[in-house]
């Protein structure tokens, strides 16, 4: 087991958004994180990453076990080392290059890799998305899709065993969803462990392997993908799928 | 109004006072601004940083020179304490033109920091930055771009400020142009003339501001 997640609960202020959140990942999984608006998913994700402070809960990776409550800074450090995040709205370092926006994770952390090895393993990330070309560019010079690229390439070129991503494609304009998607199912398909919070159903159907459905705060049904959307055991998740069909 | 006499006053006049412009005022701006430019950044990194104590340290000196006359200011280090210690004019200068100007200057910077997204310091500690590493190389120089041109304003309004020094004793561009009154007696002339150096610094550095700006805006970079 990659990654043990145990028992998630987090309050803002009022009432309680993730009431108690399990999930098993294996390396090599995608698994899909389906829900409805409001239901929790991004929270949960940011939780697993320290963006956001769970009032409870903990993790295991690798066998290393970090609670998410208390963890220190050491630890805190130690579970970013192995993990990627890419967000909805891709953060790219508007300041920088495409390229240094890749190499900056390599040289200015922890990892303390030189400069020029940085921009080896940088351009190589670049390749991988298909953006090696842009690497000179200012991620205002570049579509949508094209910036989530580079924030994937940014993910990939720390090597983390597992690469979360929040809605990676809900920005973009329709036409642009496509060439993410794309470079998304080449990692699964390469092996990457996966942990996508995602509307795009085709996707959760063909390219994951696992589903998770959410519905306030908690888990409602999870498994393998093709028995998810085949024969659905909760009736919230036939609901849900029934309105994803819909609009579709 | 225009006689031969003034018409030499002034053209004598030039040269003195372009001096002590170059050699005065415009190093006077500069130290001054280059310490601003430190105070602002502490205070505004310490602001937006939320450190407790320091934060509210921060808040009250802003308070107290935006809300006293820089005049006042002068008056109150150079006379005030230098009644009971041995002050220099020139640092005194330096000091409380850095001090007030920096309590402007940090004011456009912190709402600068503010504008930087949140996203992109999340995603740098995503990859493994650390708080400082996001401030360097990510978040500091895009406030610094987005403030850039407040900042030259106070830059501008030191160079014009600096005239204050006249006040303690540092004979600088504007001093020497009442030295030179007080035996020309030529006021108008005289003042008309040190307020057109003053407008044409003042120019040069706007024009500066507009290269620096093109520069800054030629890749597509911060909005
Ligand atoms: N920082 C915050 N402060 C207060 N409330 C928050 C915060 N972040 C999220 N919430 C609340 O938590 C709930 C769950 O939000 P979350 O963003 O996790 O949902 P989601 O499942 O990702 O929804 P969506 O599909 O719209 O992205 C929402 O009601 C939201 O208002
Ligand atoms: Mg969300």
């Amino acid at each position: 087991m990659l990654l043990e997640i145990k028992n998630v609960h987090k309050t803002f202020e009022g009432p309680e958004i993730l009431k108690g959140i399990d999930l098993n990942v294996e390396k090599g999984d995608v698994v899909a994180i389906l829900g409805p608006s409001g239901s929790g998913k991004t929270t949960f994700l940011r939780c697993l990453n320290f963006l956001e402070r769970a009032d409870s809960g903990e993790i295991v990776f690798d066998g290393v076990r970090c609670d998410l409550h208390t963890a220190r800074k050491q630890q805190i450090a130690e579970i970013r080392r192995k993990t990627a995040f890419v967000f909805q709205n891709y953060n790219l370092f508007l300041n920088k290059t495409v390229l240094q926006n890749v190499t900056l994770g390599l040289t200015d952390t922890a990892r303390k890799v030189p400069k020029q090895a940085a921009e080896e393993t940088a351009l190589k990330a670049l390749e991988h998305v298909g953006m090696a070309d842009k690497a000179k560019s200012y991620p205002n010079q570049l579509s949508g899709g094209q910036q989530q690229r580079v924030a994937i390439a940014r993910a990939l070129a720390v090597q983390p065993e597992i690469i979360y991503f929040d809605e990676p494609t809900s920005a973009l304009d329709p036409e642009l969803i496509g060439e993410v998607l794309a470079v998304m199912r080449r990692l699964a398909d390469e092996g990457m462990t996966m942990l996508v919070v995602t509307h795009e159903m085709e996707f959760a159907r063909n390219v994951s392997n696992k589903v998770v459905f959410m519905d306030g705060g908690r888990v409602i049904e999870s498994g393998p993908s093709k028995e998810f959307f085949e024969s659905p055991k909760q009736e919230r998740s036939r609901e849900f799928i029934r309105s994803i069909l819909n609009k579709e | 109004m225009i006689n031969e006499k003034t018409w030499d006053t002034i053209v004598e006049a030039f040269p003195k006072l372009l001096d002590y412009g170059v050699r005065i005022t415009v190093p006077l701006t500069a130290a001054s601004f280059a310490f601003a430019m430190v105070i602002a950044i502490a205070v505004a990194m310490i602001r937006y940083a939320n450190v407790r104590g320091l934060k509210q340290a921060c808040r009250v000196y802003v308070w107290i020179i935006r809300g006293t006359p820089l005049l006042v200011q002068l008056y109150l280090v150079f006379y005030g304490l230098g009644h009971y210690f041995h002050v220099n004019e020139y640092v005194v200068a330096i000091a409380v033109f850095a001090i007030n100007e920096g309590a402007y200057m940090s004011e456009s910077l912190r709402g600068a920091l503010e504008s930087v997204p949140k996203g992109q310091v999340e995603a740098g500690y995503c990859v493994g930055m650390s708080y400082f590493g996001i401030m360097r190389h990510i978040v500091l120089p895009q406030a610094l771009r987005t403030a850039f041109p407040s900042l030259w304003n106070s830059l501008i309004s030191l160079l014009k400020g600096t005239s204050l020094a006249a006040n303690i004793t540092i004979i600088e561009m504007f001093r020497e142009a009442q030295i030179i009154n007080g035996v020309k007696f030529e006021p108008l002339a005289l003042y008309a003339e040190v307020a057109v150096i003053y407008l044409a610094f003042c120019s040069i550095l706007t024009l500066v501001q507009r290269v620096i700006e093109k520069r800054l805006n030629r890749f597509g970079g911060v909005k």
